[in-house]
């Protein structure tokens, strides 16, 4: 999808261009996908109207890469907190913990999933942006529990995607129920650890403490 | 779909009062499946329904409103729908599987549904009527499935150790999210069933003869 946009040069370029990025998603979250203005994420990222068009060639170039973004910035997070943790069960289960745990990131970012969602029931180029980012969440899900399977932590009886897209879609709809403020973070966390056992048929080793809430 | 009432005066019985207001709920819930909340216009509805914006406002003071009671307006005659469909059904776990498999289903009133949750769900974590509103219905549904199950642990279907509302509530986040890839057209309906089918199977721990 990406067009004639630049790609910043020099750290303080890098920085400029990531912290637009960062502005926009946080814009998408308050205002909605529609009701993000160019102009809005220039006042609020500091910069001017000009380099914000410099580097995005329009809205949808600015929203698709807002996006990408996005995704990367959680896998980093992820990875960050996941640094150490070799064995595969562990890795998968300490993931999908991680992202229903009480972190204020975390609400900004089902708010931000959510809204790429809604959006996409009503927009074509929406929805490829929704099915693109889906479908890798769900190879990524589904790549891990293949590795525990091939490592022989997890039952060959396992059906891989259907496993992996049973987990993503029970953390979507437990991102969503915390938001509505139909439950809590801490019985969200506790739902997908029990979904996550009965999928993957393991407990495995216990994860590090301070990543399991309840 | 229009809607035209050609109403002349509003001294009506409280019969056609509440027929009206059905009339232009159920016409906001086409609209909104349609285009949105998000830009929704009093205006744009008023002329749907073919009635004057005055009149529109005489029933629905804010849009919000609209909005709100459209929504639950169409939660209300889902929920009777369900009543029917389940009254029709004997087997205790079909009941379980015929609500759950109802939100795949291909149904333009389902597809309705599906925008308004998104939309009430958006707007209720930035407005506590919405907020009210959206956790009240989905605490209704989580709360359907969990006597469904429950019934189906009495007649001895589904065993007794599981907890009926936290298997409910697994249930009813995993297909709700798994429909919300069937509606943006990211999963084949024949794969959800078949996922929530073998979900089924594992968290309700059916027996063999009740497996699909």
């Amino acid at each position: 999808m990406a067009k004639s946009s630049i790609e910043p040069t020099g750290k303080t370029g890098e920085e400029t261009y990531a912290r637009i990025l960062e502005t926009t998603a946080w814009l998408i979250a308050r205002d909605g996908i529609r009701g993000m203005r160019m102009s809005h994420v220039a006042a609020e990222a500091g910069v001017s109207n000009a380099l914000l068009h410099y580097y995005f060639a329009s809205r949808e170039d600015l929203v698709s890469r807002a996006f990408d973004a996005f995704y990367e910035k959680g896998t980093d997070r992820y990875r960050e907190r996941l640094a150490g943790i070799t064995h595969p069960v562990t890795r998968l289960r300490v993931e999908l913990l991680l992202s229903l745990e009480d972190h204020p990131d975390n609400r900004l970012d089902w708010m931000i999933w959510l809204e790429l969602a809604r959006d996409a029931m009503h927009d074509e180029d929406r929805r490829t942006l929704y099915q693109e980012k889906a479908g890798m969440w769900i190879a990524d899900v589904a790549g891990q529990i293949q590795k525990a399977k091939d490592a022989k932590f997890v039952p060959a009886s396992v059906d891989t995607r259907s496993a992996a897209l049973r987990l993503i879609a029970s953390m979507e709809g437990f991102g969503w129920y915390v938001l509505i403020g139909q439950i809590e973070w801490d019985e969200a966390v506790a739902c997908i650890d029990q979904a996550f056992m009965t999928e993957l048929g393991t407990v495995g080793p216990p994860p590090p403490v301070g990543v399991v809430h309840p | 779909m229009r809607y035209a009432l050609r109403v002349t005066n509003q001294s009506v019985s409280p019969e056609v009062e509440l027929d009206r207001r059905s009339q232009i709920l159920e016409c906001t819930c086409s609209v909104i499946a349609r285009d949105g909340a998000e830009g929704l216009r009093m205006a744009a509805v008023a002329r749907e329904a073919g009635i004057s914006s005055a009149l529109l406002h005489y029933y629905f003071v804010t849009r919000e409103d609209l909005i709100r009671l459209a929504f639950e307006y169409h939660e209300t005659r889902e929920t009777a729908r369900g009543e029917e469909r389940l009254a029709t059904i004997a087997d205790p776990l079909a009941r379980v599987r015929d609500v759950l498999f109802r939100e795949l289903s291909d149904d333009e009133v389902v597809r309705e549904g599906w925008v308004l949750w998104s939309e009430m769900s958006r707007t209720a974590i930035f407005r506590d009527d919405f907020r009210a509103s959206v956790a009240d219905r989905s605490a209704r549904w989580v709360g359907l499935v969990a006597n469904l199950i429950a019934a189906a642990q009495d007649a001895g279907r589904i065993p007794a150790s599981i907890d009926p509302v936290s298997a409910a509530l697994r249930l009813t986040a995993m297909v709700d999210g798994i429909g919300g890839h069937v509606i943006v057209g990211s999963l084949s309906r024949a794969e959800a069933r078949r996922t929530v089918d073998l979900a089924m199977n594992e968290m309700l721990h059916l027996n063999e003869k009740d497996r699909t």
